[in-house]
């Protein structure tokens, strides 16, 4: 029988070359394999009685659940940081474990009351722990809420306390979310603001921050090109970016930057009239999709809707002979192809709407509501009465 | 470097000094009582060195000027002693004795408790003044020594019989309560209980325990030390012990004492184990709670170790000692060793422990890694064989090759779903743990875990698992297709969407369905369980409820049985009704109930609202039920009244045979009429004719109609025109059913067509209604007779029911005699038949009818011709 101590000996060898592993497939994206090597490395820990070992494991399993989009899962997962009766966690962690939750929390979303108590939570915890010099990473997460809500002015002045906190000297060791993070989001709200000059300016800014993981920087910086360009007319480009975007993208687990880089290729294609490009980045889209989350529901319902619509579109405004190069799913009844497909559009927006009554109801606002309510109605004016009552 | 411009000692308030060494050393003032005996113990201990056969004895008495005196027969002290140990704070006579003896190599050295010199300092806490009078063994010089708290101490020459010392301490006022005897007792013995010397209050006792089991090294036998060590648990402690574990141990450090497992809750996991400890027979410290193993929280007892160091103020011990992790380790081993050795050899005792303590003993496996594989695979589990530890389980299943051939541990982990497991692993010949107890299941994730290459774990409440539910063929499977979709269907419209349904083939074949949780519904649990388990802070809370409370519902698999009777007759059913639908919500019902523990909000309604459904059903059928009951019964009635009229009926019929005709009321058909009269009233067969106008037996037509037809043996009826009355009554007749013959007359002229159901009755026919009686009489009889003989069968078996012979007006008229129609008519009234006329006497039946007696001889002659039996 090998002796106590030299089990701990080969358990804190096992730890350290597992727990490498696993930080190397984390910063490359792959997130499964990646939690796989992490669980190996915590019981490596446990064994050789590293608990804060095990518990930079646990908090990186959480981390990586949250980004699969298996938000449920990382709730769990980083529960026991957040437990009141276990003194010994280090505040970072308890700290990084609440911003997931808040995270998680906003993507499903619950309702903004408790996610602001969350926020409230974090800002003590903060405070009690000196560690305001972290408040960045809040800030960064409350911008993003805002932008949700569709508050885009606060997002944006959110967003830029943020990056101004990043940007200070003292971090207090905590790095939290990487520059692209906050880059992305800064775009996003500019372009939601309808200023892309300012957008253009962000992504210009961004070119001169390093990240330490910059696994996702190329899939999040060419997704943002794709959509200024798009928002600046520059088709061209705008495709370019996307597709740029579209094949970095398959390769990396994490949801949100994936779902993202494919919405916006699809946006950019049925903006150039490439339906079967379109299609293809659909299918993609429709495989990687978890449900749990119905600000992502919402956004796939209503990428599914625009693509049937521009089909009714092109369908309604081409010959017969055009009409039958488009692949994919041919309207079956006897019925125009044209209303056949707005008819699709309109079953997608109606599922669109229930997901938007959903976030915009727990994040008391009307975005989503107003925004597939006027896609509804456009639907509604072409099909017969008929129709729209049995969709 | 400056020199010193004075040097002078530093003052000292001796006073001050004990006062506050004393208050800061010792935690409680009782323990100056401690202190005291132990010296006493000591002094004794030390004179047995000499004097082998001393009786040790300690005296402790309170006397009334609030002195309380320890006296002992120890080794006393000389004046030398007093000076250079007794006076000095720090120096220990015990000590310096101990290290000669020690240097001597005597035995009795480890038996020695003080070491320090400042117990007697204790006195201190509550005394005003201190006197101690001594006489040292092997001298005749006593001495007596007072002193009250300062630095200054008196000493007396002084007389003693005895050698020994007795210590008198006067209590200071705020300590009067040391001054009661039984609360002196209880300091005693918690502080005392195991001096191996008689302790004496106010001169009753001994008052502590002086048999200590561990203290002992010989039995008479097992059974003794067993009884006996049981015996000082029971005493010491209150809650009674499942089991009781000596502690000998015997090696680089050493201690003795006792372990019970005991009954008493615990009642969460943050508690330990406590243990009372000793050291050399002195209490230290109660119930302690780092000596015993983390794990060992159903653990309490008692140790006396003379390896353990203790404080100077010695109300604990030094916890960085090499003795204190050693005898951790140790106890552990002793406990562990001691349930294995129950598992093997007292399995109802370690069932015992086991039912008591199972969240502990499994809970602190999971936690503890070095508990887990000594216990692993001892601990028992809930199985549908019965309590067992996972070591036996393991011999139970054969191992299965889809799973590399490793043993499969079965669970569930619900206890709500044991019928049902238990029912199909019985079924399968599978063991089956019940793991719904907490902790359980980590237990077997650990377990299986550790041993990857022999086990692996199925859990049956959220796997489809195709050795249990084997899949149909597709062939087959298309044969219930119709009833999965219609059972879909309908859950679906009762409100459950998440429920979807399976066909399988499972055993038993009386389990119409099963239903099985899924790995989402894993996931919720896991969410539940934090929620119950964590102390989160409001809002984080928060998150996670509404995370639970907006996830759609976790899909439930409902498997059903293609081998279930049940199952198999829905299959072939028209399953669109009322009732076989709520048959279909009935199955899934019953599932759930077998698995009671997936019961939520909306399967409850559902199961609520389809009993109430059904009993609703139920009560519809048993009203149903009631009504035909009472229908049937309103029927039965009837017919009893219309068997009861018939044989009214029959009663009323005359015994000779009586034909009722039923022919219109036109004069037409008098001649009819007579003709037929003719044929039936006379030879050969004295038949009653009788039409609806002959007699009226009631207001209304067809009360008297009724009434005819209840009298008549048989019917004649005439259809030549289908007359509307004739018609009506021969329905009645035919109505009625019976066996009573029908004839129908019909002239060969009728124009009408004979309705079909009378083709068949005897029919008569004649030419004309206006054709003369002769001529009727003739067609008509042809149709009865041929050659003089009855030719038709409803007509002879009419005169075999015959009884008698009607007497008719025909009859009387065709004698000879020529009878007055006013003699005719009484004697048909007085006399119906013949077989009545001739039975009567004749001066009777002149006397009756006013016909005069010598016509009767005549009459009677002729009529006793006219009728004789027909061939």
């Amino acid at each position: 029988m090998p002796n106590a101590d030299f089990v701990r000996f080969i358990a804190a060898r096992a730890y350290e070359q597992y727990s490498y592993i696993a930080a190397e497939l984390y910063n490359d994206r792959q997130l499964q394999p990646a939690i796989v090597q992490y669980r190996k490395a915590r019981d490596a820990a446990l064994r050789c009685s590293h608990q804060k070992g095990a518990q930079h494991c646990s908090c990186m399993i959480g981390a990586c659940l949250y980004q699969l989009g298996r938000f449920r899962e990382a709730l769990t997962e980083l529960s026991p940081f957040l437990d009141l009766l276990v003194k010994e966690t280090a505040p970072w962690l308890r700290y990084n474990a609440l911003i997931q939750y808040i995270e998680a929390a906003q993507k499903l979303p619950v309702a903004l009351v408790t996610i602001d108590r969350a926020y409230a939570e974090a800002e003590q915890l903060l405070k009690t722990t000196h560690n305001t010099a972290w408040r960045h990473e809040l800030l960064v997460h409350r911008a993003r809420l805002e932008l949700a809500r569709g508050n885009t002015d606060a997002a944006l002045s959110t967003a830029m306390e943020s990056i101004a906190l990043k940007r200070a000297p003292n971090e207090g060791g905590y790095c939290g979310q990487v520059w692209d993070y906050h880059y992305d989001g800064l775009v996003d709200i500019a372009l939601a603001s309808g200023k892309p000059e300012a957008a253009e300016n962000y992504v210009n800014q961004w070119a001169r921050h390093e990240d330490q993981m910059p696994a996702n920087r190329h899939i999040r910086r060419a997704r943002c090109l794709a959509d200024l360009r798009c928002f600046q007319g520059r088709y061209a480009e705008a495709a370019r970016w996307a597709e740029i975007a579209f094949e970095a993208a398959l390769a990396t687990d994490y949801m949100e930057v994936r779902t993202a880089a494919f919405r916006s290729f699809i946006r950019v294609r049925l903006a150039v009239g490439d339906l079967n490009a379109a299609r293809e980045g659909l299918v993609k889209y429709a495989q990687t999709l978890r449900g749990e989350s119905a600000i992502e529901r919402y956004a796939f319902y209503v990428t599914l809707g625009s693509y049937y619509e521009a089909r009714a579109n092109i369908i309604g405004s081409s010959s017969p002979g055009q009409e039958q190069s488009t692949k994919g799913a041919q309207p079956t009844s006897k019925a125009p192809p044209k209303v056949q497909f707005t008819l699709v559009a309109l079953r997608a927006y109606r599922k669109a709407q229930k997901a938007a009554d959903k976030v915009d109801g727990k994040l008391k606002c009307n975005l989503r509501i107003r925004e597939v309510t006027v896609r509804i109605s456009d639907c509604e004016s072409i099909l017969p009465k008929k129709m729209i009552q049995g969709a | 470097m400056a020199s010193s411009i004075a040097r002078f000692s530093m003052g000292l308030n001796f006073g001050g000094l004990i006062q506050l060494l004393a208050r800061h050393l010792y935690p409680e003032p009782d323990v100056f009582v401690r202190e005291l005996v132990q010296n006493a113990h000591d002094a004794i201990e030390r004179r047995l060195q000499n004097d082998d056969e001393l009786a040790g004895r300690i005296d402790i008495s309170i006397s009334r000027n609030r002195t309380i005196v320890f006296r002992d027969n120890g080794i006393g002290m000389s004046e030398d002693d007093i000076r250079r140990f007794l006076s000095v704070i720090g120096s220990s006579g015990t000590l310096d004795a101990l290290q000669k003896m020690e240097a001597e190599g005597r035995e009795g050295a480890q038996r020695l408790i003080g070491q320090f010199g400042i117990g007697f300092l204790s006195a201190f806490l509550v005394a005003k003044r201190v006197e101690v009078r001594t006489r040292k063994a092997g001298t005749d010089r006593a001495l007596r020594w007072q002193n009250d708290g300062s630095l200054d101490c008196e000493l007396y020459d002084d007389e003693m019989s005895q050698p020994g010392t007795e210590v008198t301490v006067l209590v200071d006022d705020n300590y009067g309560y040391f001054l009661d005897e039984r609360r002196l007792t209880q300091v005693i013995m918690k502080y005392c209980d195991f001096i191996p010397f008689p302790i004496m209050l106010n001169g009753n006792g001994p008052i502590n325990e002086l048999d200590i089991p561990f203290y002992r090294s010989h039995w008479n036998s097992d059974e003794e030390k067993v009884a006996r060590y049981e015996m000082f648990v029971r005493r010491r402690y209150s809650d009674t012990p499942l089991d009781v574990i000596p502690v000998d141990i015997d090696e680089e450090h050493s201690a003795r004492g006792v372990l019970m497992i005991t009954d008493r809750s615990i009642p969460d996991i943050q508690t330990s184990g406590v243990m009372d400890i000793l050291i050399r027979r002195m209490f230290i410290k109660p119930e302690d709670t780092n000596l015993l193993p983390p794990w060992a929280k159903f653990v309490r007892g008692v140790i006396d170790s003379p390896s353990l160091e203790p404080t100077a103020s010695r109300d604990n011990y030094k916890g960085d000692h090499p003795s204190v992790a050693f005898l951790s380790r140790k106890l552990g081993e002793i406990i562990v060793n001691r349930l294995m050795y129950l598992s093997k050899n007292e399995p109802q005792r370690f069932k015992q422990i086991n039912q008591w303590h199972h969240w502990h003993l499994k809970g602190m496996a999971c936690v503890y890694d070095d508990f887990f594989k000594q216990v692993a695979g001892l601990l028992l589990f809930k199985t549908n064989q019965g309590l067992m530890s996972l070591d036996t389980y393991l011999t139970k299943n054969s191992s299965r090759p889809d799973f590399g051939n490793r043993a499969p541990i079965y669970y569930f982990s619900h206890s709500g779903a044991a019928t049902q497991f238990k029912r199909l692993a019985d079924a399968r010949g599978w063991t089956v743990i019940d793991a719904g107890w907490i902790f359980e299941v980590d237990f077997l994730r650990k377990y299986a875990e550790q041993n990857p290459a022999t086990t692996v774990l199925v859990r049956l409440d959220t796997t489809d698992d195709p050795l249990m539910f084997q899949p149909l063929p597709v062939s087959e499977e298309e044969k219930f297709r119709g009833l999965l979709s219609d059972m879909q269907g309908h859950l679906t419209q009762i409100g459950l969407q998440h429920v979807r349904v399976r066909m399988r083939r499972f055993q038993p074949p009386e389990i119409p369905a099963v239903v099985l949780g899924s790995m989402k519904m894993e996931q919720e649990e896991k969410i539940r369980d934090i929620l119950r388990r964590a102390a989160l802070s409001s809002s984080v809370g928060d998150i996670l409820e509404e995370v639970l409370s907006d996830t759609e519902e976790a899909p439930l698999f409902v498997n059903l049985n293609a081998d279930n009777r049940l199952i198999r007759k829905l299959s072939d059913l028209n399953r669109q009704t009322p009732t076989v639908q709520s048959i279909l919500t009935g199955i899934y019902n019953c599932a759930m109930v077998h698995s009671h523990n997936l019961l939520t909000e909306n399967n409850t309604r559902v199961m609520h609202d389809q009993f109430l459904e059904l009993l609703e059903n139920l009560l519809n059928a048993q009203e149903s039920l009631v009504s035909a009951r009472h229908e049937l019964e309103q029927e039965r009635q009837q017919i009893i009244q219309y068997r009861d009229r018939d044989s009214a009926a029959d009663s009323r019929r005359p015994e000779h045979i009586r034909l009722f005709m039923m022919a219109p009321f036109d004069a037409e058909y008098m001649v009819l009429e007579g003709a037929i009269r003719e044929i039936f009233e006379t030879h050969p067969y004295y038949f009653e004719i009788q039409l609806a106008r002959d007699y009226v037996f009631g207001p209304s037509l067809l009360e008297n109609i009724k009434e005819h037809i209840g009298r008549a043996h048989g019917f004649i009826a005439e259809i030549s025109t289908l007359n509307a009355n004739v018609m009506f009554e021969l329905g009645a007749v035919m109505l009625a059913g019976d066996d009573r013959p029908v004839f129908t007359l019909r002239s060969r002229n009728a124009e009408k067509d004979v309705p079909a159901d009378l083709r068949e009755k005897l029919r008569i026919e004649y030419d004309s209604v206006k054709d003369s009686v002769d001529r009727l009489v003739s067609d008509i009889r042809n149709g009865l007779e041929r050659e003089g003989r009855i030719i038709h069968d409803q007509i002879r078996s009419l005169l075999a029911a015959r009884k008698k012979r009607f007497l008719s007006r025909k009859l009387l008229e065709s004698t000879m005699v020529k009878l007055q129609p006013a003699h005719t008519e009484s004697i048909m009234r007085h006399y119906s038949t013949v077989e009545d006329f001739l039975a009567t006497d004749p001066s009777l039946v002149s006397r009756q009818t006013g016909v005069p007696d010598f016509l009767l001889p005549a009459i009677r002659g002729e009529l006793n011709s006219k009728t004789s039996p027909i061939q």
